[in-house]
């Protein structure tokens, strides 16, 4: 259990300090961009390119964050009015579930990216594609490892609510 | 079996699994059943890298985070309160627009109700403002504000609409003037028949309030002048706007501090980015699926038998969306329904940067909607009341809004008259 803990914050921990170092170039770079265009009038095409692939970054991992801090968006009607105990057993019932479908994403993802590295495709500066697609699958991964987790601290939960 | 995956996955969407992954599962299953592989989804996906507007999302959200987690809320609420207090209704009127400025840049995610509600509800109640009538103000204008620029409902609907931002950042003002002048009259009418306390107004406290909060001030208007003079676009606005803020609010005003604060508030406003932008990445897979298969035009023939003229259709249009508002939360909402309902209203002749007014200010008032909109079960935690007093409370504002919807949709040049001057 420990090491579980462990590990879902230690993840966590990694995704949010890629996340904010992804933004803060984003940052930077906009702004940079901006000067450029209105005050000097030029401006670098590749600056466009690598902001929208920031923003790919900043979205998956901000979601991988978000799965761990169980911040995802939702339906949440049944849950407000359901009692404690039932609202645990469908809770990890919707993690099961949601750790299943995570793991079909992936594994497309990977399939996806995999390809795309055995064609050789590239972006700016020769970079292949799969440098900045690679966290598609990198996040879903990550997704599924957080949903696994706190399943299983659902049912830990679950077996403690039964004893009281 | 099909019946029994559709039934499978709506329950699991009721009960609260990640939209994310409703939408994963809805597109994988569409695309199994046509034999088409999966890694279609991905496919579409990447189609977020090629919309260059995106960028603005995540610069706009950062910025309002920002704003909320330093003293803004409090300057803010100052400046307008030294203009405004003086009136009947004063203070209600402060809280409307304090509101509107807030949920413009943070899009009606409960961040207002959170940061401004806390800090208004108690000063109500202490110049003497009937309390249901202030818990249904603070209710109601958590989510005021969406139909004004930069926020981000209306970046979303432009990207998925494939509709010109900046033109939607025009659209927006007049009807958002219109629902906080209705909500203004109701609170001057309150106001006068309350007998509440008001400020005497000073110009020293005017300037005063003002000089401190000069470096905030400023911010709309340049985001303001800058779009519709045409001089940037929205994601240049975004990123002069979380750049400035950054600086202010680490440097001038020292609200925030850099290793302290900024990661943390980095990171939680990317948890809402990024909880949005999974979605729209899967949904992006599922609703090509849709438009591939014609569902829209489908739907479009199936109702055309029994809806025959705009109106019509707008009536049943506003009805429907209620409920998704009710049911979803406003940026949800926008990447499933836009994309079917987009071909439809065409059809029946709406324009598409109408539709997004009418839109948006459906979800907004979804917000509100019971038995299950957000912004009453935010309100009900923030302040501790029953959810069912809220509700109560809430149904004034609630009949005033549907008002200002029922003009929103039926004058159309509302939304379109400063986006046709301002060209």
């Amino acid at each position: 259990m420990r090491f579980l803990k462990a590990l879902n914050n230690g993840l966590a921990r990694g995704e949010a300090f890629v996340l904010c170092m992804s933004l803060l170039v984003m940052l930077v770079l906009a702004f940079f961009q901006v000067i450029m265009r209105n005050v000097f009038n030029s401006g670098y095409p590749w600056i466009d390119i690598i902001l929208r692939s920031l923003v790919l970054w900043v979205g998956f991992l901000g979601a991988a964050v978000a799965t761990k801090e169980s911040q995802h968006l939702c339906i949440d009607v049944a849950t407000k009015f359901l009692p404690a105990r039932l609202n645990t057993v469908v809770s990890i019932l919707i993690h099961i579930f949601a750790t299943v479908v995570t793991l079909v994403l992936f594994q497309a993802a990977y399939r996806f990216v995999m390809d795309e590295a055995k064609v050789g495709a590239t972006t700016v500066f020769d970079l292949p594609t799969w440098t900045v697609q690679g966290i598609i699958p990198v996040t879903f991964a990550l997704i599924a490892i957080h949903f696994s987790i706190t399943t299983i601290f659902k049912i830990k939960e679950l077996i403690y609510l039964r004893q009281t | 079996m099909i019946l029994l995956i559709v039934l499978g996955i709506l329950a699991a969407a009721l009960l609260g699994a990640p939209l994310f992954t409703i939408f994963g599962v809805t597109a994988a299953t569409c695309f199994h059943l046509v034999e088409i592989d999966t890694m279609a989804i991905i496919i579409e996906m990447l189609r977020l890298i090629s919309a260059p507007a995106l960028v603005a999302i995540p610069l706009f959200t950062f910025a309002g985070y920002m704003m909320a987690e330093s003293n803004t809320p409090e300057r803010l609420v100052n400046v307008s309160q030294a203009l405004f207090g003086w009136m009947p209704g004063g203070l209600a009127i402060v809280c409307l627009l304090a509101c509107a400025f807030f949920t413009a840049f943070t899009g009606a995610s409960g961040v207002t109700i959170i940061a401004l509600g806390g800090l208004l509800f108690p000063i109500l109640h202490k110049r003497g403002y009937p309390e249901n009538f202030s818990l249904g103000i603070v209710t109601t204008c958590g989510s005021l504000g969406l139909l004004f620029p930069p926020s981000l409902p209306l970046i979303l609907y432009g990207v998925i609409a494939n509709v010109d931002i900046s033109q939607l950042f025009k659209a927006g003002v007049l009807p958002g003037i219109l629902l906080i002048v209705l909500l203004g009259a109701y609170s001057i009418y309150i106001g006068v028949k309350g007998g509440t306390k008001r400020v005497p107004f000073k110009v020293k406290e005017v300037l005063k309030t003002t000089r401190k909060a000069a470096w905030e001030v400023p911010l709309p208007f340049i985001i303001l002048i800058g779009i519709y003079g045409g001089i940037f676009t929205a994601s240049e606005a975004a990123a002069i706007c979380a750049f400035y803020v950054l600086i202010v609010e680490v440097f001038i005003y020292r609200d925030l501090h850099l290793t302290r604060d900024i990661p943390r508030i980095m990171k939680d406003s990317m948890v809402l980015v990024g909880g949005i932008l999974i979605i729209l990445a899967v949904a992006l897979g599922f609703t090509s699926y849709l438009i591939d298969e014609q569902v829209p035009m489908r739907i479009f023939e199936f109702i055309k038998q029994y809806i025959h003229s705009q109106a019509m259709f707008l009536v049943c249009l506003n009805i429907f969306l209620l409920i998704v508002g009710c049911l979803m939360d406003i940026f949800s909402a926008i990447i499933v329904v836009v994309p079917i309902i987009i071909p439809i209203a065409t059809a029946f002749g709406v324009n598409p940067v109408h539709l997004g007014i009418i839109f948006l200010t459906n979800l907004e008032i979804g917000y509100l909607t019971p038995p299950v909109g957000l912004n009453l079960f935010i309100s009900s935690y923030r302040f501790k009341k029953s959810v069912m007093h809220i509700y109560r409370v809430t149904l004034p504002f609630l009949f005033i809004l549907l008002l200002g919807l029922l003009i929103i949709t039926y004058v159309p040049q509302l939304s379109l008259y400063l986006v046709e001057v301002l060209k």
